[in-house]
Parts: structure tokens; C-alpha cells; sequence
């Protein structure tokens, strides 16, 4: 079976091998199983449905929830020329959402956020036309215990129903065996289900854990970790962060940098991802906005400035480093007062039973309530839910946020190796890990001056000199158009 | 994040609505909305910040009134500056950080005006350098639409004159202003600047350099409407509203100069009376020579004399006498 569709592969896409698991998926849904994949982010997921176009007869549609995840991957759908596509998001007016429905047989992908699924006109639009594929991607927001949990994935079982597509597809790359297990029973696939689900074990990363005592040493290690001048990610943990730590390493580095978080126009977000890809940017100081659907092959250095909120998280973010299969350096600051102040964070961000029976009874009324809280509300109004379960799913997500968090710093507390626990965490059948100088290492090991003399990053040519002046509008045009 | 220091630029010595100011820079239409703008010279500036957050509004508010600058009056909700704020006000010439030059109900949303111009650009630029596959700058499935039906519309034409008509447009424009937008662009053959480095290269906020992008657009987009046939490329790309008013208001505002009665229009429109009224009074505002005069404007002001409509379309007549 595996050698007609690496040929095919070969054909439509140009690859000369399959990717661990996506075969394995492949062959599932040929024989007319449904599938979850969990597979490590930029190991080709989307390949799973593109592939499956031209061998099924009928509309694939795909559940996102980003919607720069949705342009990214209707683009790449589009320059590969593999079929007509859509995209129906909130940004669309009614008018526009319309013109696509009416011309949705001419379509073979539709892209479409979980939100906009809810809408009753769009589920009878998507009926009134063959569906041959459903796609649920990044499905881990199904589940309380993900990371990213979407109140709008909770309905995406009742779509199923309605929709009956008669092949489902869940993808994600960070699933613990219960979010696994969420992701099944959320959105009712069969005990049949195919499955595959690669370790999380990415040998190329090397794990570093930096513990910090006193507050001047995140900006003292940040200096050797900067000069190896290759690119770099640096995570932190608030937007406000992002902008002073950027300040403060203009002054103390000639490399570009810039700072990124959703506070950011598209445009300059655009710009910014562009510069850092082509390697105009050499360092970029971001909080978790900077994430999905952002490929940049050759990123040698992730740094978690300040702690991510859980181990998903963690794992998520790293994984970002080395998509060229080269090694990579990824280091975190463990630090008690960052973890005391995340604790703080979180515990403003929480919201009582009143403010949400309040919420639901009154929902003009702010009570007090910041406009990260007032989202969340706004989220889960969408969904229709009555408020006795919003309330229950609330406090419920907030106790497993509590349990999660401690576990994480479990991890960073303890003195055995990191990736073994890491694969520990997240796999369903761990790897025995042979712990040696390419695994991980911890500052009160081995100091990070002797890590980076031994450890052989890949040079990439990134610009390393400053950033150039205003250019004058003779020299723009004639770069623009000549 | 807001300036906060630049706040103080929309208020005065005598006492300004602030709720209404907050909701005018985030683009709520309502009548009570434009008055309160209009009366305190603020009229451009709606919709200039459609993302502002209350939160984040009220709490520049706050420190202001701590700095010394702005006095807070909770009960009337209104703000009202200090000595020392109109002090900064002068010092820091803060009214002339605003883009003055930018009128929404003239040219619309500076946003999607903003994403037509870098879209544009990008998309001649790339086919310029026959490059096929690449990013769009802006998600905005509406401004990514509209030049798809530009580019189909001018697709026999020679290009080179889509640089010529950029070249002598922002070549009228103050030097500073025209640099700005350049270094603005991007496209695969010029990657242009990030934001936070021409800021950084200007010495000032992220906010300012916003409004100085405003400003900037609003100047071009002034030279390309004072004559429209010299730059027929750029000016179907960036086209100006028809009117500042919305299509129902417009409809509204088209039946009364038509001559009809006010029995006539609400039978044929089928919206409340109330509606139909804001339509007029927002013509009032915005419309230049509204007919004050007119028999059905004229009926409606005496039916209920001393009601909303009346009282506000009296003294919006005597602004416009005034003037």
C-alpha cells in the first residue's frame, strides 16, 4: 500500500519519503477509517487532508482556529494548486460569507472557524453539498486539560452529528493521553478510530534549564546566549515585557531586534515574521502570540525568558527551534518569584461564580471585569451554553490549570533528565532516553559558558549589523519597481 | 497602547464628555456621539481608534487626573484640563501629533485605506519582479477582494505608470511625510521597516508614528483627490466613500431632499420614526449645506418642538448660521 502512495507523494508534493505517521494516517482514511493524529508541529499534518483531495469525491472541511492559520494554509493550498478553496471567518461580511456559500460546490477545501460553524445557515449551506472529509485541526483545543481550550471546540461534536461527514480527521501536536482521550470522546469517533501518535522526542533539541537566584541574571546569561549571533526566540510572558526587555537589548546588542505580541497590527506582525524568516531580524522578543503556523527552518536558539504557563506550553514553544533537523539550543530561566508571580497572574484572571452568573444575567455590565476576563465570558456566551455548565467547565479548567502548573514545575525542580520526563509526560508509551552530551543540562551541572564552547550550533547567515536608516523615496521606488 | 500624554490633546478647559470622546475614537455612531465630537472640534477623529478598550482609556484617564493634568468628574462623566495639563498641551505641541490632515468622513477608514496602499504597492512591486508566491501583506479578506477587482480592471496596463503615479504623488507631499509612507512599504525586492524601528528611528512612540502614518495618508490621499484624472491608478485603489453617511441614513437623507412627506417615508421604509430622525440629524452634522429649510425638516421640527429632534436640529442650524 505505502509504495503507490510514495510515489504519489512524490508526484503531487515533490517529497521523496512520508514523514512518520502520515502514511500510517493516509492508509486509515483510504480504507474509510476515521483518524486522529498527533504529530509534532511542522512535521506535515496539513499534507494529511491536501493528500486525500483528488481520492475522495466531495467537500474536505476544515475546522481552525486561528485565523492566520486559515490564509496561511489555504495559501500554501493555493500556490500548490491542489484544488479551489475558502475561507469563512468572522473577518468575512455577511454578504461575502454568502457569495462563498452559494458557489460551495465549486470548492474543494473550506476552511472555516469553529465560531462560524456554530451559525445555523452555514451548517445547512455545508449540507446542501457532498462533504467527503472533517477536519478538526489543532483538536487538542477540545479538551479542558489543552493548553488553548476553545469553548467553541466543545460544539464540534454536535456539528459531527449534524454534518455526518463520512471520514473525521482530528490533528494536533500536543496531546497528553487524556487530552487524547477528550479529543475521542468530544467529538464521538468510533472505537475504530485510527491513530497514530509520534513521541514528542526530538533529539536534535538540547534542553537547558538556567536556574536564576538573583533578578540581574536572566539579562547577564542573555549576553553569551545573544553573541552566538545565531536566530533566536526569545519568550516572555507579558506584552508589556516583550516591549522593555526589546528596549533594554537595543542598548546592549547591534543585532535586529524587534518585539512581537497580539497587541501588534497584522501588518506589522506580518512584517516582522517576514524579516525574522528571511533573517533581516536576527533576535524577536515574543509572548506566546508568536506560535502557530510560523515556520522558520532554521531558528537555532528559543529562550523562555519567563516561565510558560504549563508544559504544553513548553513543549509547544521549543518545538519551534531546529524544524531543519540541525541541532538547536533551547533554554529556560527557572526562577521562584516568576513562578510566585504567575501564580498572582493566573489569580486575577480567575473569575468567581458571581461574576459569571452576573455576566450571563447582565452582560453589559463590566462589574470590575478586565478585557481578557470579559473575553473568555464573551467566548463561552457564544457557544450557548447554559451558564450552570459555563460556570462548572470554568472552575473545573481553572483546578486542572492548577494541577498542570505544579506538575511543570515539578519538572523544573528536578534534578533528573529532561527529555526522559518530558517523553514521560506526554507519550503514551515513553522512550527509554540515553541520557549523554546531546540530551540536556541544567546550570548547577555543568555551566553555561562550557555548554555553549561544546555545543556545535549550525552558523546561519543571519544579519548581524544594525538595522539600516530611512531609505529616501527615489532609492524605495526604484527597489520597489526596477 | 495608548500615549497617554497625547490624550490630552482631545480635551479643553471647559468640560468634555469623556465617554463620549472614548467612543467617538472607537467609531460608535450615534447622534449624541457626533454632536459632543463636533462641538468640541473632534469630528475627524471619529473611528480613528476602533480597538481602543475602555479599560485602557479609563485607566489614561486616571493617570492623567494623577499626573496634575486632567480634573475627573465621576458624577457628570465629563474631564475638564488642568493649568498645568494645558501647559504640556503647548509645550509638547500635542494637537498637531493628531493627523489632522486625515478626515474619516471624507476618506473612510484609515485601515483599510492603509492595507489598500501597502497591498497595492506589494502586489505591482512582486509582479514587478515576477514573483508569484508569497504572503499577502493584510488578511482582510474584503481589501484582498478589492484588488483582485483592481488589478483584473487594470490588467492591461503598463505598470511602470503605477510608479510614476506613486513617485510624483508622494513627491507633493511634505518630505518627512513622503519618506514615511516609502519606508513603509514592503514587497520581496524591499523589505521595508518594521514599525518599532522607524519609530525607533524617529524618536518617538509606536503611537505617534501611527498617527504621523495617518497624517502622512491623509496628505496623500488630499493630492490624489484634488485631482483625480492625474492619478487614476491610485486613485481607484484607494477610493473615498460616497457619502459619510450610511446607505439606510443616505436613503433618508435622499427621500426628504426629494420632496417627501414624513408619512410618506415611514410608510415606504418600514424603520421606527426614531430611526428615521437620527438619519436626518446625522445628515445635519455631517452634510455640508443640509437643507434646513426643507418643508418635511421644517414639519418635523414643529410637530413635537420641544422634543430630541427639534431641540438638536435648532441648535445645529444656529452652529451653521454661526459659521
Amino acid at each position: 500500500m505505502t509504495v503507490p502512495l510514495t510515489d504519489e507523494l512524490q508526484q503531487r508534493f515533490g517529497y521523496q519519503q512520508f514523514r512518520p505517521g502520515q502514511a500510517e494516517i493516509i492508509a486509515a482514511l483510504l480504507a474509510g477509517q476515521d483518524a486522529i493524529a498527533v504529530l509534532p508541529t511542522g512535521s506535515g499534518k496539513s499534507l494529511l487532508y491536501q493528500f486525500m483531495a483528488p481520492h475522495l469525491s466531495g467537500l474536505i472541511l476544515v475546522v481552525s482556529p486561528l485565523i492566520s492559520l486559515m490564509s496561511d494554509q489555504a495559501l500554501r493550498i493555493r500556490n500548490a494548486h491542489l484544488g479551489p478553496v475558502a475561507v469563512l471567518n468572522s473577518q468575512l461580511t455577511p454578504r461575502e460569507k454568502q457569495q462563498i456559500l452559494r458557489q460551495l460546490a465549486q470548492y474543494k477545501f473550506l476552511f472555516v472557524a469553529p465560531e462560524t460553524l456554530q451559525q445555523p445557515f452555514i451548517q445547512q449551506a455545508i449540507k446542501r453539498v457532498p462533504l467527503a472529509l472533517f477536519v478538526v485541526d489543532e483538536a487538542h483545543c477540545i479538551s479542558s486539560w489543552g493548553p488553548d481550550f476553545r469553548p467553541s471546540y466543545l460544539l464540534l461534536g454536535q456539528v459531527r452529528r449534524q454534518l455526518q461527514p463520512p471520514l473525521t480527521l482530528a490533528l494536533t501536536a500536543t496531546a497528553t493521553p487524556r487530552v487524547f482521550q477528550d479529543i475521542q470522546r468530544e467529538l464521538a469517533l468510533p472505537a475504530t478510530t485510527a491513530h497514530y501518535r509520534a513521541s514528542v522526542n526530538r533529539s536534535n533539541l538540547f534542553l537547558r534549564l538556567e536556574r536564576i537566584t538573583q533578578p540581574a541574571d536572566k539579562n547577564a546569561r542573555l549576553e553569551p546566549l545573544l553573541a552566538l549571533g545565531v536566530p533566536t526566540l526569545i519568550y516572555v510572558a507579558t506584552r508589556h515585557q516583550a516591549e522593555t526587555l526589546t528596549q533594554y537589548l537595543q542598548l546592549k546588542t547591534a543585532r535586529p531586534i524587534a518585539y512581537y505580541h497580539g497587541g501588534l497590527s497584522g501588518i506589522e506582525r506580518y512584517r516582522i515574521q517576514q524579516l525574522f524568516l528571511q533573517d533581516q531580524l536576527g533576535i524577536i522578543v515574543a509572548t506566546n502570540a508568536f506560535g502557530m503556523g510560523i515556520d522558520k527552518s532554521n531558528l537555532r536558539l528559543v529562550i523562555h525568558y519567563d516561565l510558560p504557563a504549563n508544559f504544553e506550553n513548553y513543549l509547544q514553544e521549543i518545538g519551534r527551534a531546529g524544524r531543519d533537523g540541525q541541532l538547536a539550543l533551547t533554554v529556560i530561566f527557572v526562577d521562584e518569584l516568576d513562578f510566585a508571580k504567575q501564580g498572582q497572574r493566573i489569580k486575577n484572571s480567575q473569575l468567581t461564580s458571581t461574576e459569571i452568573q452576573n455576566f450571563f444575567a447582565h452582560p453589559d455590565d463590566r462589574q470590575q471585569l478586565n478585557d481578557g476576563q470579559l473575553g473568555v465570558l464573551a467566548a463561552y456566551a457564544q457557544t450557548q451554553l447554559p451558564v450552570a455548565q459555563v460556570n462548572d467547565i470554568l472552575q473545573q479548567t481553572s483546578r486542572l490549570r492548577a494541577q498542570q502548573r505544579q506538575a511543570f514545575w515539578q519538572f523544573l525542580n528536578s534534578k533528573t533528565c529532561l527529555r526522559q520526563q518530558l517523553c514521560d509526560y506526554f507519550d503514551e508509551q515513553p522512550p527509554v532516553i540515553q541520557h549523554d552530551q546531546q540530551c540536556c543540562s541544567q546550570s548547577d551541572q555543568e555551566s553555561l559558558t562550557t555548554l555553549l564552547q561544546r555545543l556545535p550550533l549550525v552558523e546561519a547567515t543571519v544579519k548581524n549589523s544594525s538595522e539600516p536608516p530611512l531609505t529616501d523615496l527615489k532609492t524605495v521606488l526604484a527597489k520597489l519597481f526596477d | 497602547m495608548l500615549d497617554n500624554q497625547l490624550l490630552l490633546a482631545v480635551f479643553a478647559t471647559t468640560p468634555r464628555r469623556y465617554k463620549a470622546i472614548f467612543y467617538g475614537l472607537a467609531g460608535k455612531q450615534t447622534v449624541s456621539n457626533l454632536l459632543a465630537l463636533r462641538d468640541y472640534g473632534l469630528l475627524n477623529y471619529f473611528h480613528l481608534y476602533p480597538k481602543l478598550s475602555q479599560q485602557e482609556f479609563q485607566a489614561q484617564l486616571v493617570s492623567l487626573q494623577q499626573a496634575g493634568w486632567l480634573q475627573l468628574d465621576q458624577t457628570d462623566a465629563t474631564a475638564v484640563l488642568t493649568s498645568a495639563g494645558e501647559l504640556i498641551c503647548q509645550q509638547n505641541n500635542l494637537a498637531r501629533q493628531w493627523p489632522q490632515a486625515y478626515d474619516y468622513w471624507q476618506f473612510g477608514d484609515w485601515q483599510l485605506q492603509w492595507q489598500r496602499l501597502l497591498l497595492g504597492v506589494q502586489v505591482v512591486s512582486n509582479r514587478w519582479h515576477q514573483v508569484q508566491q508569497y504572503q499577502p501583506l493584510t488578511e482582510s479578506y474584503q481589501v484582498q477582494r478589492e484588488l483582485r477587482i483592481w488589478w483584473r480592471y487594470w490588467a492591461q496596463h503598463d505598470w511602470q505608470s503605477f510608479k510614476g503615479e506613486l513617485q510624483t504623488s508622494l513627491t507633493e507631499l511634505p518630505e518627512t511625510a513622503g519618506t514615511l509612507l516609502a519606508n513603509s512599504f514592503s514587497s520581496s525586492s524591499f523589505p521595508g521597516l518594521t514599525s518599532q524601528h522607524l519609530a525607533q528611528l524617529r524618536s518617538q512612540s509606536l503611537l505617534r508614528l501611527q498617527l504621523a502614518q495617518i497624517n502622512s495618508l491623509g496628505l496623500l490621499l488630499q493630492v490624489l483627490k484634488q485631482n483625480p484624472s492625474q492619478w487614476p491608478l491610485l486613485n481607484s485603489l484607494l477610493p473615498a466613500p460616497k457619502s459619510p453617511l450610511s446607505r439606510s441614513a443616505w436613503q433618508t437623507y435622499q427621500q426628504v431632499l426629494a420632496g417627501q412627506s414624513w408619512s410618506e417615508i415611514e410608510r415606504q421604509r418600514r424603520i421606527k420614526a426614531s430611526t428615521l430622525k437620527e438619519h436626518l440629524l446625522i445628515a445635519a452634522i455631517l452634510m455640508p449645506n443640509f437643507p434646513f429649510e426643507n418643508a418635511t425638516i421644517q414639519w418635523l421640527k414643529h410637530e413635537d418642538e420641544h422634543g430630541f429632534f427639534a431641540n438638536h436640529l435648532t441648535s445645529l442650524e444656529k452652529g451653521t448660521l454661526k459659521k
